[in-house]
């Protein structure tokens, strides 16, 4: 298989382009449910819900005996959700502080993934339970019902951002504001720690683990350094999720597979890319900002006559 | 239930309480300087360094390994620091940017020479405890695990340390700005408490694999804060409760037939949980 | 409708952990007037408003605001809280939030209408920022960022305005333009309780003072309150400068 009889068949397949349709709906979806999580500096929570489902996808697995991706999915949410709530208690209960619980939570409950997956391999008749898909995902393998469960994700945490919209920025924002307003600040974040859950397990087939936690954190900084408007920086960054997944699979199905054996985990090229796009972004923003910098001699807060 | 242990085994418990121990220092100070996250982070981008050295060097060795690990290590933080800086991205998202990159091009490296390299990403994150036995080194006569020793080496360096540099450990983690206007080279200190925590973070990952390390780093930290207001206290606990958890690990692995690095994870986990129950408190 | 009294509290105890910050606090507010609450660092002044306001919960007693429980009349009460707790790098602008003063009656999902915007507008003109209002927050001046989130209560409409510190850090033509802004605000029968940190001002500017130090000292109109005794009660021993603020008013009121 060579590069251009890859590129023929990645351009007419029809798999090509359900798996291109459903990564780019993830990448939209972790987009904005990342703006939200990233500006109230919880970008790293995201990292233990992706590690914290392990053990919920082998219980899952363990309960059921079935591996097919429904399942999995939802024992990945509860075990994500459950680690949510474990940092929350320790960081309200406690005089740890987030950092540490989030990192002893992604840790400890990992942990106990992979001591459950090595049980199940070890049960007689146990397979491999294919820990390193887990971890660095492969969006190339996934089936058709599989991408309908990813969509189907995307797409309602995209109506519930678009209808709680101004909530959301309100809570990130300033909460105890919120709250004197009168909104149910902690269902509110409960809501949407339920939202990100849903889409790191959605990620979890595509990514893989470990970068799942980038879908969320590189678009919406990418989107920030382009924009100073919320609502702004929210589209943009899903629109520039959805972009990096898409150029992630499209390389990761064209680059021929005797280069690399087995083909390319689609993970690590989406997060290349988004680097990539994220430097350019930087970059292009500070020549911007040299080459209007003459222009900007007058530093136009001083001159309104505001007396503070 | 004492059950008896082989050589071997008792190779593999040894090393993984050694272990325990060395990370539990500089993890009270990581926590303490809430940087444990940092931790976390560089265990996941030592991938890129282990990929780098075997690049250049064409070879497996161990050495070539460590030393491209701590490069990445060091790496990744101060490229986080200073991307967070620079461009005004908070802390938590420049780390998450670092070593999601560095992961990534170290799983593409190892892929695209997976016939010249024989490495596997899964087991630098999960570690091959159970391994310990078999890679040994000679000394004094007898057939030693070669991570133990090295294990044990860090783990008098991180005591020799601490102990030699406690007064400055104690003001630059609590106070750094005061410690500034007093005349210590603040950047100097972090960079070698962040020196010796990668090394003893990538002499781990056999024992217990990258991510792990960030349970007996962190876990066993958390523990000795909770019970006690002192810091020569908590710098002592946390040893000590890496210890028991380990063993209690090693022990429960073996019982279940499981993974030894996981199963020390969970008990430090739980060990976690039974302190927030006595001793936490409603802010 | 307008219940005479705006804020009235009775019992009230506040502690964190062990720590009780404030115990026995019994004072009733009336509508219509600017009230400063005094006292020295860590006397529970802002834990006071919070508590009021349901951000911190109480340990025993309760408050009502125009009679009613804080669930019940959040329609009516703004808060301008120190402004400490923000991001500032957050990507909103200064109109934003100003508008943000007008979700509480707009409720859930509904988006803000062009009358919202109107009043959002107006409000910015009332503390002189208006041509600031496409500028994202972090851009702007400490005082010009107390100014916006004035300008947030402003929007809201409200009929009680609680403050904290609204003139810590700011130069003195801004706060006389925001004591303009509540002496309007009390012709318009609005009340303004705000945390006050300087006591030569407060007799010039405020009508009622709620002197406090964990526990009430005196609650009532300026010239009842502000006496020797009560001030001695309250700062518990630092007296020069008070002495002569006393002798002050009281040669200003003979």
């Amino acid at each position: 298989m060579d590069l251009s009889t890859n590129i023929v068949s990645y351009l007419t397949s029809f798999n090509t382009a359900t798996v291109l349709v459903g990564t780019a709906l993830l990448g939209f979806a972790c987009g904005i449910i990342g703006a939200f999580t990233t500006l109230r500096d919880r970008a790293l929570v995201g990292d233990c819900v992706a590690h914290a489902s392990l053990p919920g996808i082998c219980l899952a697995f363990l309960l059921l005996r079935d591996r097919s991706f429904l399942p999995l999915f939802c024992g990945a949410i509860c075990s994500g959700l459950l680690s949510v709530w474990c940092i929350s208690f320790i960081r309200s209960r406690s005089k740890i502080k987030s950092d540490s619980a989030i990192a002893l939570t992604l840790s400890c409950f990992f942990g106990a993934g992979i001591a459950l997956s090595r049980w199940i391999q070890n049960l007689p008749g146990g397979s491999a339970a294919g820990l390193d898909s887990f971890i660095l995902g492969k969006a190339a393998s996934l089936s058709y019902s599989d991408l309908a469960t990813i969509s189907f994700v995307a797409l309602l945490t995209v109506s519930m951002t678009i209808l709680f919209f101004k909530e959301f920025v309100l809570i990130c924002f300033d909460r105890d504001f919120a709250a004197v307003q009168g909104y149910p600040v902690n269902l509110l974040e409960i809501f949407l720690m339920i939202l990100m859950c849903l889409c790191v397990a959605a990620g979890l087939p595509a990514v893989g683990a470990v970068l799942v936690v980038a879908l969320l954190i590189f678009p919406p900084v990418t989107a920030r350094i382009w924009s100073e408007r919320i609502r702004t920086v929210v589209v943009l960054s899903g629109i520039l999720g959805a972009l990096c997944c898409v150029c992630g699979v499209s390389l990761s199905a064209i680059i021929p597979s005797n280069y690399i054996s087995g083909g390319l985990p689609t993970g690590p090229i989406i997060v290349v890319c988004a680097a990539l796009l994220l430097s350019a972004s930087l970059i292009a923003k500070a020549l911007i900002r040299l080459i209007n910098k003459p222009t900007n001699q007058l530093d136009q807060t001083t001159q309104s006559g505001d007396l503070c | 239930m004492l059950v008896s242990l082989s050589a071997d085994e008792l190779w593999v418990l040894a090393t993984c309480a050694v272990c325990s121990a060395a990370c539990a220092v500089p993890g009270v100070f990581l926590m303490l300087s809430r940087k444990s996250l940092l931790a976390d982070g560089i265990s996941h981008s030592a991938l890129a360094g282990i990929a780098m050295a075997f690049l250049i060097s064409g070879t497996r060795n161990p050495l070539y390994m460590l030393i491209g690990a701590i490069i990445s290590g060091l790496l990744t933080s101060w490229g986080s620091s200073e991307l967070a800086k620079r461009a005004h991205i908070k802390p938590d998202a420049a780390l998450g940017i670092v070593f999601t990159t560095l992961f990534s091009i170290g799983v593409i490296i190892i892929s695209a020479k997976a016939r010249q390299i024989d490495l596997d990403p899964g087991c630098v994150l999960y570690g091959v405890p159970e391994f310990i036995p078999f890679h040994t080194s000679r000394i004094f006569d007898r057939d030693i695990p070669t991570s133990f020793i090295w294990l044990s080496g860090i783990l008098i360096t991180n005591l020799v340390l601490c102990s030699v540099f406690w007064k400055e450990l104690k003001l630059t983690t609590f106070d750094p700005l005061l410690a500034t206007t007093l005349g210590f080279n603040v950047r100097a200190i972090n960079d070698a408490i962040l020196f010796v925590t990668t090394a003893t973070i990538v002499l781990s990952f056999e024992a217990l694999g990258s991510i792990l390390v960030v349970a007996v780093l962190i876990a066993p930290a958390a523990c000795a804060y909770l019970i006690s207001n002192r810091l020569l206290t908590v710098v002592i606990l946390a040893p000590l409760i890496g210890i028991v958890s380990s063993v209690l690990g090693f022990y429960g692995a073996l019982a279940l037939n499981t993974s030894v690095a996981g199963m020390i994870a969970v008990v430090t986990g739980g060990v976690f949980v039974l302190c927030m129950s006595r001793w936490s408190r409603r802010l | 409708m307008n219940n005479p009294t705006a804020l009235e509290v009775s019992n009230l105890r506040v502690a964190y952990g062990q720590k009780p910050a404030l115990w026995d606090i019994n004072l009733s507010i009336p509508s219509g007037t600017l009230t400063a609450i005094i006292g020295p660092n860590g006397a529970g002044k802002s834990t006071l408003l919070k508590s009021v306001l349901g951000l911190i919960p109480l340990s025993a007693g309760h408050a009502r605001i125009f009679g009613d429980e804080i669930s019940k009349s959040r329609n009516r009460t703004a808060y301008v809280p120190q402004t400490e707790s923000v991001d500032w790098d957050f990507p909103i602008s200064v109109l934003d939030v100003a508008l943000m003063g007008r979700y509480g009656k707009l409720g859930w999902f509904k988006r803000p209408t062009s009358e919202d915007k109107r009043i959002a507008q107006r409000s910015l003109e009332m503390v002189g920022i208006q041509d600031l209002a496409s500028r994202q927050i972090g851009q702007l001046s400490g005082g010009q960022q107390q100014r916006a989130f004035l300008a947030r209560a402003l929007a809201s409409e409200a009929d009680l305005y609680l403050m904290d510190e609204p003139f810590a850090g700011i130069d003195a033509a801004s706060e006389a333009a925001i004591i303009e802004i509540m002496r309007d605000l009390r012709k318009s029968g609005k009340t303004v309780i705000t945390v006050h940190h300087d006591l030569q001002t407060a007799s010039d500017y405020f009508d009622w003072i709620v002197l406090l130090n964990c526990r009430l000292i005196a609650s009532g109109p300026t010239a009842e309150v502000l006496t020797p005794e009560n001030l001695h009660n309250t700062y518990g021993g630092r007296l020069t400068i008070l002495d002569r603020v006393n002798e002050a008013n009281a040669t200003r009121t003979s």
